[in-house]
């Protein structure tokens, strides 16, 4: 077993070597592309954080005066959840919207623990039904809600970001398009090097078929150089995006940051992220190289 | 050496009514029918183009036949899986017209081909290309590389590395094309002396004089995709023409 894998190692530094500027270009190619998949993974990531799911919504929150019991809680979510506007209630203690607070913003953990209690109020949340979800419809709804004696305050949640979420809907799908036209261009880029690097050993391995060597054989190497290559174009992405990261964290003012706030693990998960990319079309360009010889 | 041919022992190679079309609608084979035993020599010897080449292609399983069926020992080619076939090929030498040489690989880099396609380890390969390389001449030149070799020597490679993986059968398409008469005949002599040792042996060649080289090989004549040998059927031919 160890005298396959230092052949194959030895046609892998072979292959290496002879063809190492093509595959240097690929690898910086090949970086640009996982760069813009990095930089997609990076906004999308950073959008998610910045606002997450529940702003969104288009609810509404109806917060509760202090001291009013759970049973008329129950009572006047009851009330709310019976008005035909109205497609669902919840009922958000005081508690549980503190624990919502502070896993939402993570970052801030320090000035929340200067809290012994929830300083939240309890809240009943209301989502619309679809035939209500326009602003018209939903006025007089909220204007009911403010009228209800115990309810100290409401607020319409998904208002004020509904722009945002058409704007984030754009973001998913550009982002689902920009993936995809990466992805293609960094198989293409390891097929063409890969396939540069098979048909100069056509010979060899068309001499190698003739023996009996099998399709696995044959093709280990460029495999192998392909995983090599994606790799290394997620490793040059990583570092270029670890560096803007980097410079945006030091240089920009608060509202930045707070979208590009960086943690190790993200950084990790960033880096395993552009390596499984890599990795796997690296896989498939080699694949793609291989196959257009062999069939 | 003492004479190992064995007549009429079970055939290595049996071919039945093989036909092979090509994608174009051209029959290159149309009825081929062939059996040869361990240490037997069939000369197939048929005018260019007459389907010699495709017939050692079908034979190693380079290419699939359209009809007919071809056994190597026990294995019925057109039934394996790609994996089975390429470990049956690792049982067969094959003698490449073009020789299928990497002329900037060194000559024991390329005789050693078949050893580490089958996996060999490097103390394996080390001795047995010693042996090899012994036998075919070229000890003095293990390190030149291929493509600085006399065209003689370049085919006593091809020959080295079809027998480097000690095989039951042995396919040369045209072992002496291009050479001249006194090289042709020491590749002929070293092909007598490879099926002496008992190898199944199938040489094709357009030279109707080569069968005279080794005595006692048998003769078929290919022609028009047709060829055909004497001897009688077995009861696998019978179900190979039911096929």
């Amino acid at each position: 077993m160890k005298d396959r894998i230092d052949f194959l190692v030895l046609r892998v530094v072979e292959d290496v070597r002879l063809n190492w500027p093509a595959i240097t270009g690929g690898i910086l190619a090949g970086a640009l592309c996982m760069v813009l998949i990095g930089g997609v993974f990076l906004t999308s990531w950073s959008l998610r954080r910045a606002f997450p799911g529940w702003l969104l919504d288009g609810g509404a929150a109806a917060y509760v005066l202090p001291g009013v019991s759970l049973e008329r809680q129950n009572e006047l979510a009851a009330e709310i959840a019976g008005w035909p506007e109205i497609d669902s209630v919840r009922i958000v203690s005081a508690e549980e919207a503190w624990r919502r607070l502070q896993r939402n913003f993570d970052d801030w953990k320090d000035v929340f623990r200067g809290f012994p209690n929830s300083p939240l109020p309890a809240s009943i949340e209301a989502r619309f039904k679809p035939s209500a979800s326009d602003w018209t419809a939903k006025e007089p709804v909220l204007n009911k809600m403010r009228r209800l004696p115990e309810i100290e305050e409401v607020a319409p949640e998904g208002d004020i970001y509904a722009p945002l979420g058409s704007f984030l809907s754009v973001v998913r799908w550009a982002r689902a398009g920009m993936l995809v036209l990466a992805a293609l261009a960094l198989a293409s880029i390891v097929f063409s090097v890969m396939g540069q690097a098979v048909a100069a050993r056509r010979d060899e391995l068309a001499a190698y078929h003739c023996v009996g060597a099998t399709r696995a054989f044959i093709g280990a190497p460029y495999y192998v150089e392909g995983v090599l290559q994606g790799a290394a174009s997620a490793l040059v992405a990583f570092c270029v995006l670890f560096a803007v990261i980097v410079a945006a964290g030091i240089s920009h003012s608060s509202p930045l940051n707070i979208l590009l706030s960086w943690r190790l693990s993200d950084s990790l998960l960033l880096f395993g992220w552009l390596l499984g990319w890599g990795i796997g079309l690296g896989c498939l360009g080699a694949w793609f190289a291989l196959r257009r010889i062999f069939g | 050496m003492e004479d190992a041919r064995v007549q009429g022992a079970s055939p290595l190679v049996e071919c039945f009514h093989v036909r092979k079309t090509f994608e174009q609608g051209k029959d290159a084979l149309r009825d081929v029918c062939l059996q040869v035993g361990r240490g037997e020599l069939v000369f197939v010897v048929g005018p260019t183009g007459a389907g010699k080449t495709t017939l050692c292609r079908c034979l190693l399983g380079l290419e699939p036949v359209s009809q007919g069926c071809i056994f190597i020992g026990d294995a019925h080619l057109r039934r394996l899986g790609r994996a089975e076939l390429c470990a049956e090929r690792r049982r067969m030498g094959f003698v490449s017209p073009d020789f299928k040489l990497v002329g900037w690989r060194t000559v024991v880099e390329n005789i050693g081909m078949p050893l580490r396609a089958a996996g060999r380890s490097n103390a394996f390969i080390t001795e047995r290309l010693s042996q090899v390389l012994a036998f075919v001449g070229l000890t003095g030149k293990m390190d030149a590389a291929c493509c600085s070799l006399t065209e003689g020597e370049r085919r006593r490679v091809c020959i080295a590395r079809a027998i480097a993986g000690d095989p039951a059968v042995l396919i040369a398409d045209e072992p002496t094309a291009d050479l001249d008469g006194k090289t042709a005949r020491e590749v002929m002599d070293l092909l007598g002396e490879i099926c002496l040792r008992g190898a199944a042996m199938i040489v094709a060649t357009h030279d109707a004089s080569l069968p005279s080289c080794i005595p006692g090989g048998r003769v078929a004549v290919l022609r028009g995709g047709v060829c055909r040998e004497s001897s009688p059927p077995t009861p696998r031919a019978r179900r190979g023409a039911a096929e």
